[in-house]
């Protein structure tokens, strides 16, 4: 017969207490380590959250739709006709807080009265491609489009300085239309773009939708539609389930997150998650160091204490259920503890940002990523994965301890001093 | 079972401890005993003799290398670690010379530790063990007390009274006097020889005590891990306070 489990619990629970203090070193111990893995992990998932969110938000957006082909040959044959009010019908299917915008992109040479360069020419939509990236905002000079404005571009800064041009001036953009026409036009130059990312500073000619689709001959047609989703990190998940079935059946498209147009980006974030696990694997074996030893010495230290309970008839299985309850209950008050010092400390921070200066901020600009402040995380990652690993950490610390209560008989118990 | 009929059998039980070594120990040679149920026996001999190893094998603690255990009709050495366990708790209470009772626990909790492993009712555990500790003098204080708020003798009586309780067919005394003033373990021998007397459980004591052995009305003496001398004597040899 064995005993009720509310005995084994307030057994347990006293038997953490007979030692109050290595109770309480211990279980802040553990605590504090989680402290640690969480504040770590919090800042760099959310300096990775942002660095991400820079990135896929200054121009590129978090999921595009394209024409199938598209990305390896990136010409205007690879477009699609498109209304954008049955798009509003296949991202309506889509968690709240998703906004698209549509735009024409291609290539053509731009030439001013004292030179030329070849660059990248965006035709969007001016109301919806503020709500899905920030370029446009990132006006160094001049002014913004307007929606009516077909005779105006924005032009990036360096590409101005190539050209030699300025707000006011005039400039000629020579491509191929649709159907292989001549497309030739002449804009006015608005503004000047200075987005902090060197290659689009350097590659891009701005105009209205209906602009570009007019220079290249392509009414109701687009490259691309380029969404934001309320989740940065859904976007795979996103394009799979727009791949599944909610795009239009009679275009041969595809949408793709992120992930797969910015190599680089998931390369960067992939390195810094690698850093991340390494650094919390290094905390982790600590902790799993602190838990055995704490376990250990708990179970040597009563080893003449388990003889006497074997010899009252205390099974081995349930001196084993003994050690292994007050190993939870520990585990359980330093990870309850560690959890909310870990979203206090994550709290204090979202709070009160600390600033990035110096050198730092000045590299962070350099790559385009306008980063002013540390910024934290709440992700559930942040809270879940510490706290697994932790747990799980604290499994084969648990092991010999519990091996070695559960094999000893009650006479070798008995006998030990 | 009879009151004639016996309890304990230890046939040809022989301990050797490192075997494998070069300097093997017999803490048992040979040794043949058999104890009656209600029997007050007492074991004794110098340090080294064998008594506690002897009273380790009849609670199933230990194995014998050689011979053949039996109580209360069960082989121990046929018994695995959990039938054992279930053997000790219901049909062994053990007394310790020191370090009987878990210290987070009170004196009730203590008490009744076999009992609610036993899965006996609350209700019949508390009363029971009341019953067992108000006869042997604790206040209601003393009760709710843990064991380092209890002197030594206090702490055997709980001990004791935890052994009784479950109501085992032996009560196996180790040196339950040995850290005792004479007086308290007096007090402590009479107690105990009045429940056997009351309730027919039988006890064995291994001890250097010769107070102990006095009032013992069965004497083994053992040397060199053999019994040399087994005397029962009638109650009226064997002495009371």
């Amino acid at each position: 017969m064995e005993a009720p489990m509310a005995f084994y619990l307030r057994l347990a629970w006293r038997n953490l207490w007979r030692n109050r203090r290595r109770t309480l070193i211990s279980v802040s111990g553990i605590a504090l380590s989680l402290v640690i893995v969480i504040t770590f992990s919090g800042v760099v998932h959310g300096t990775l959250n942002e660095v991400i969110t820079l990135g896929t938000r200054q121009f590129t957006g978090d999921l595009q739709v394209t024409a199938k082909g598209y990305e390896d040959d990136p010409t205007l044959a690879n477009s699609f006709s498109a209304d954008v009010a049955d798009w509003e019908a296949v991202f309506g299917e889509l968690p709240g807080g998703t906004v698209f915008t549509p735009r024409l992109t291609s290539f053509g040479l731009i030439s001013s009265d004292d030179a030329s360069a070849g660059s990248m020419v965006v035709g969007v939509d001016i109301n919806r491609e503020a709500e899905v990236t920030h370029f446009l905002s990132a006006l160094q000079e001049g002014e913004s489009l307007s929606a009516g404005d077909p005779g105006g571009v924005l032009v990036g800064r360096l590409l101005a300085r190539n050209l030699e041009v300025g707000v006011g001036d005039t400039l000629a953009v020579l491509s191929q239309g649709y159907r292989g026409e001549m497309a030739a036009e002449l804009y006015s130059i608005r503004g000047l773009l200075s987005t902090g990312q060197a290659e689009v500073d350097r590659n891009l000619v701005v105009m209205t939708l209906p602009a570009a689709q007019e220079l290249f001959f392509m009414e109701g047609r687009l490259t691309h539609i380029i969404a934001r989703l309320p989740d940065v990190h859904r976007a795979t998940d996103v394009a799979d389930r727009l791949n599944a079935g909610l795009l239009p059946a009679d275009a041969d498209l595809e949408a793709q997150g992120w992930q797969t147009f910015m190599q680089e980006l998931v390369q960067m974030v992939d390195l810094s998650t690698i850093r991340n696990y390494i650094i919390m694997a290094f905390i982790l074996v600590l902790v799993g160091f602190e838990i055995f030893n704490t376990t250990m010495m708990s179970v040597l230290e009563r080893t003449r204490e388990f003889g006497l309970l074997q010899s009252l008839g205390m099974r081995p299985g349930a001196l084993g259920s003994l050690v292994a309850t007050e190993w939870f209950l520990k585990l359980t008050m330093a990870l309850s503890l560690g959890l909310v010092l870990g979203a206090g400390v994550l709290g204090i921070m979202h709070q009160y940002p600390i600033p990035i200066g110096g050198e730092l901020a000045e590299a962070m600009h350099g790559y385009g990523f306008m980063i002013e402040a540390i910024t934290v995380s709440f992700r559930p990652i942040v809270f879940w994965l510490p706290l697994a690993a932790i747990a799980v950490i604290a499994l084969p610390a648990l092991l010999y301890p519990l091996i070695r209560t559960v094999r000893q008989t009650p006479m070798d118990a008995l006998r030990a001093t | 079972m009879t009151a004639s009929e016996a309890i304990v059998r230890l046939n040809g039980v022989s301990k050797i401890y490192g075997q494998d070594t070069r300097v093997p120990v017999r803490a048992l040679d040979d040794v043949t005993l058999s104890l009656k149920k209600g029997d007050f026996a007492a074991v004794a001999g110098p340090s080294g003799s064998g008594k506690s190893t002897l009273l380790n094998m009849i609670g199933g603690l230990d194995k014998p290398t050689e011979g053949r255990v039996t109580v209360a009709g069960q082989d121990l050495g046929e018994l695995s670690r959990n039938a054992l366990a279930d053997f000790r708790l219901y049909h062994i209470g053990f007394v310790f010379q020191a370090f009987n009772l878990i210290p987070v626990l009170s004196a009730v909790e203590n008490a009744e530790f076999e009992l609610l492993m036993q899965g006996v009712s609350k209700e019949e555990r508390r009363e029971r063990v009341r019953e067992e500790l108000t006869g042997m003098g604790f206040t209601e204080d003393q009760m709710h007390r843990r064991p380092d708020e209890l002197s030594g003798g206090q702490q055997q009586r709980v001990a004791i009274a935890r052994a009784l309780v479950a109501r085992p067919d032996l009560v196996l005394a180790d040196e339950p006097t040995a850290n005792l003033d004479s007086t308290t373990g007096g007090r402590l021998m009479d107690m105990m020889a009045e429940l056997n007397e009351r309730t027919g459980i039988t006890f064995l004591f291994a001890t250097h005590d010769p107070m102990v052995m006095d009032r013992a009305r069965r004497f083994i003496q053992m040397r060199d891990g053999r019994i040399e001398n087994d005397e029962v004597r009638d109650r009226t040899t064997a002495s009371h306070a």
